[in-house]
């Protein structure tokens, strides 16, 4: 069955080497890490937004 | 095994831990700064990289950065450059509230008498209103060889209008590679569930994402709006 690209973005993840691994192993290719300040939790927060392949 | 890892740094001192960053990231996926709040707020700085092997790490190279002020950012902005074998990327922050943001260049510098790539780095701003028609604008500049990074921030964090940075390598000629006659476009997509499914779909068109940056604006946390620029 022919693998098509999803486009997705990544759970927002705190400063842990864990879920940085845990994503970038269901990533197919990273496409950027982007870090905004939470104000809520006053932490930065790391966006990872990259592909992942997919069954049809 | 590559592994994804990432430093962080508040910017004083930054130079210091800079090559230490580097001499163990096989590959830098990309900078980012954000203004950590408290008395007082201060810059800090993150680099996320893949860690390899030992074997294959970049060796005999520098790491380094350069900022300034938004109102001086244009007078050093070849400066910049001519120190730069290659350009890692550049971020902006501003702390709460402000009315000048800061910018900083993330460069590698080679001890190498490699000759400069032609060109001068040059930058255009707009802010986040109407701005359909400045970003296009951006791209069909005739001069315009290559885009080196888009960069967005708040002027005042969490309130008004984002301002966009477009660094670019120009040369005076019509001797560019930029594939033109593809319009450059920016899209809002809120960290919701909408959001999410437009973002999907442009994932899955024919459009190519140059750049995300996601800011939190008018969407309180802990949604946020990405704003992305793609060709179209």
């Amino acid at each position: 069955m022919a693998n098509k690209r999803l486009w997705t973005f990544g759970s927002s993840v705190l400063i842990n080497d864990n879920p940085l691994d845990t994503l970038f192993d269901d990533a197919n290719i990273v496409i950027a890490i982007r870090t905004v300040w939470d104000l809520n939790v006053s932490k930065p927060r790391h966006y990872l937004y990259y592909t992942k392949e997919v069954s049809d | 095994m590559n592994q994804l890892k990432s430093v962080s740094n508040p910017d004083a001192g930054i130079e210091n831990v800079l090559q230490s960053w580097y001499d163990e990231a096989k590959n830098i996926i990309n900078v980012s700064t954000v203004w950590r709040l408290g008395l007082p707020a201060y810059p800090e700085h993150w680099m996320h990289y893949i860690k390899a092997d030992v074997s294959n790490l970049q060796t005999g190279r520098y790491l380094k950065c350069v900022s300034n002020v938004e109102s001086a950012l244009v007078a050093g902005l070849q400066g910049w450059y001519e120190n730069a074998k290659f350009i890692v990327g550049l971020t902006a922050a501003t702390p709460t509230p402000a009315t000048d943001p800061t910018l900083w260049m993330f460069y590698i510098e080679e001890p190498s008498s490699s000759p400069k790539p032609k060109g001068y780095l040059k930058c255009a701003s707009c802010v986040d209103t109407n701005c359909d028609a400045t970003i296009a604008g951006w791209y069909e500049n005739p001069d315009l060889k290559a885009i080196v990074d888009i960069v967005s921030v708040f002027h005042i964090t969490g309130i008004g209008d984002a301002v966009h940075y477009f660094f670019y390598i120009s040369e005076p000629s019509s001797n560019c590679n930029i594939n033109q006659p593809k319009t450059l476009k920016r899209g809002i997509y809120t960290d919701d569930a909408t959001g999410l499914a437009d973002f999907k779909a442009l994932g899955e068109s024919d459009k190519k994402i140059i750049k995300i940056n996601p800011l939190f604006g008018d969407s309180p946390p802990p949604f946020l709006d990405n704003f992305i620029f793609y060709l179209e």
